[in-house]
């Protein structure tokens, strides 16, 4: 802990003596929208009990799923290493605003429902930018990875019964390429757009279940709890219906990934720190 | 007749050598990016194992070429055109033989199952260049139209309960679907090298975002033990209507090609010329 509050320091000594036009910040925000659909997660079956053990399972699937659509904001410090390339360091954080699936393509003999999903993704992306001036405006292209975490939270319905599971804060990785041009207003402030494209992956480990409109639906752990993990294999199951030792334990999941694929645009200004010129 | 299509094609050859018209084959290997999982569920006295098979569609050798032409040392219009090889993957998941079992339960695929996707893509992109010595820095985006023929070929046991006995049935099913030109996108990023004025090496990420709406899907092949039972199908082939068979066929990869630039001929007065010489004499 003790080196990277060292190094940081250093860092930013080095950056105080550094050229004066070479260090900026930036601040934009922006709009998501779907590059691409996914098959929805089935992060969690949504059953309905009624009583003398009746039961039926919910279809919530849907083919043309995509919580990509939403918005972004991304605020980062820079440093030009020269009139070609720069390098950022970038805090994101993102949303989405389409939450609502219904299931899709709806099946004949069942029940359909559907879901509301709440996706927020905070992320720290370093990237390199390589860019050439003109006059007042200037274009660069901008490659970029990303690490961070993502909050999920999903609600199943179908009509007035519901379940409600929060998932883990679990990593997310991210990286894309795109475009930036950027307009000069005065020496020191410059307004930018950008679009390009990124893609985010989020694999939650845990889900549990926080609220139900079915009261039975939490009596157990194996109701209320559930853990993804990468391979089943000899996994034990309940002996028979109520086998209370088995239903004491999360339910196990194959772990399904989250893919945001999302074209991004932005509306942004750049802020380069001046100092005195060196004689 | 012939006189009019030699001009056409005199006229046609001299615009070509008067832009910057250039050629870039290329070749490279994909990966999915969005992999269909298939899950196969084993139960056996109350002990589960969970099988995954991957279905990679959209991975594979590509080769393809563009062509396009270089507006300024800026921007460029293409058209780009691939396909995918070596398409063909094969999975296995052996199943037990239920006549050892008392307590069990089966779903999903058991068996060995090979699939190949064969897909075509056509992409009208535009290109945005930022040039520092024999390095340009390229990014390019535009709609992909791709359009695949997918076939599915399995290997199976398929267990006939009769008077409380099972019985194996070794079949064979093939299946073929096809699909018309879906709408998606294509975008890259990468590097040339100016290897002379008209040559350059390059090496491109490529990602492609594309679903496939599966039109048409068909049986062309269903044997029980040797013998042929397809004729026993009623309905061997299925239409589906759009969004009802969607498969993804999204991918990542790196494309390495050469470009090569069609030499521009500036045209020159003959003053011009005169005065060039006299530099040049000087």
């Amino acid at each position: 802990m003790n080196k990277i509050i060292v190094l940081t320091l250093l860092f930013v000594i080095q950056l105080n003596h550094c050229n004066s036009q070479s260090i900026y910040l930036k601040a934009s925000g922006g709009f998501n929208i779907p590059a691409n659909t996914q098959q929805s997660p089935e992060y969690f079956s949504f059953r309905l009990y009624f009583p003398n053990d009746v039961m039926y399972k919910v279809n919530l699937s849907n083919s043309g799923f995509s919580i990509a659509e939403g918005i972004n904001f991304h605020g980062a410090v820079g440093y030009n290493l020269n009139k070609l390339l720069s390098l950022e360091l970038g805090i994101s954080y993102s949303a989405n605003t389409k939450k609502e699936f219904e299931a899709s393509p709806k099946l004949e003999y069942a029940l359909n429902g559907k879901t509301n999903w709440d996706y927020k993704s905070y992320s720290l992306i370093p990237s390199i930018l390589i860019g050439q001036s003109f006059n007042n405006s200037a274009i660069s292209i901008n490659i970029f990875s990303g690490i961070g975490f993502s909050n999920l939270k999903v609600k199943a319905s179908i009509e007035d019964y519901y379940n409600n599971y929060s998932f883990d804060k679990a990593i997310s990785f991210s990286y894309g390429y795109g475009i930036e041009y950027l307009y000069r207003l005065t020496a020191k402030i410059q307004i930018y757009i950008s679009a390009g494209l990124n893609n985010m992956f989020y694999t939650p480990r845990h889900a549990e279940l926080v609220s139900s409109s079915d009261p039975l639906n939490i009596s157990t752990v194996y109701q209320r709890e559930i853990d993804y993990v990468t391979e089943i294999k000899d996994l034990r199951l309940g002996n028979y219906y109520g086998d209370q030792q088995y239903l004491e334990n999360p339910e196990v999941r194959l772990q399904e990934t989250l893919k945001l694929n999302c074209i991004y645009s932005g509306i942004g200004i750049k802020y380069t720190l001046l100092k005195n010129e060196k004689k | 007749m012939k006189k009019s299509s030699l001009l056409i094609l005199l006229i046609a050859v001299n615009s070509l050598l008067n832009a910057q018209i250039f050629i870039h084959p290329y070749a490279g290997y994909m990966f999915s990016s969005h992999p269909f999982k298939m899950q196969s569920v084993e139960v056996v006295d109350f002990v589960q194992t969970v099988y995954i098979t991957k279905l990679k569609y959209g991975e594979g050798m590509n080769p393809g070429m563009s062509v396009g032409y270089k507006v300024n040392n800026y921007l460029s219009i293409e058209l780009n055109g691939c396909t995918h090889v070596f398409t063909t993957f094969n999975n296995s998941i052996e199943q037990r033989d239920l006549r050892t079992l008392d307590n069990f339960s089966y779903s999903g695929f058991f068996g060995d199952f090979e699939y190949q996707s064969k897909i075509y893509q056509v992409t009208p992109q535009l290109g945005y260049y930022i040039t520092k010595n024999k390095l340009i820095v390229c990014m390019k985006i535009g709609p992909n139209f791709l359009k695949s023929k997918i076939n599915h070929n399995t290997h199976y046991i398929d267990w006939e309960l009769d008077i409380g006995d099972w019985y194996p049935l070794n079949t064979n099913k093939d299946y073929e679907y096809s699909s018309k030109f879906n709408i998606g996108i294509r975008s890259s990023v990468g590097i040339d090298y100016q290897i002379s004025s008209g040559l350059s090496a390059s090496v491109n990420f490529v990602s492609v975002y594309n679903n496939c709406n599966i039109t048409r899907g068909v049986i062309t092949r269903y044997e029980i033990d040797g013998v042929n039972h397809l004729y026993k199908i009623q309905d061997a082939t299925t239409d589906y209507d759009k969004g009802e068979n969607v498969v993804n066929f999204s991918h990542v990869g790196f494309n390495i090609g050469i470009k090569y630039i069609f030499k521009k001929i500036s045209k020159t007065t003959p003053d011009a010329d005169n005065k060039s010489n006299k530099s040049s004499n000087r």
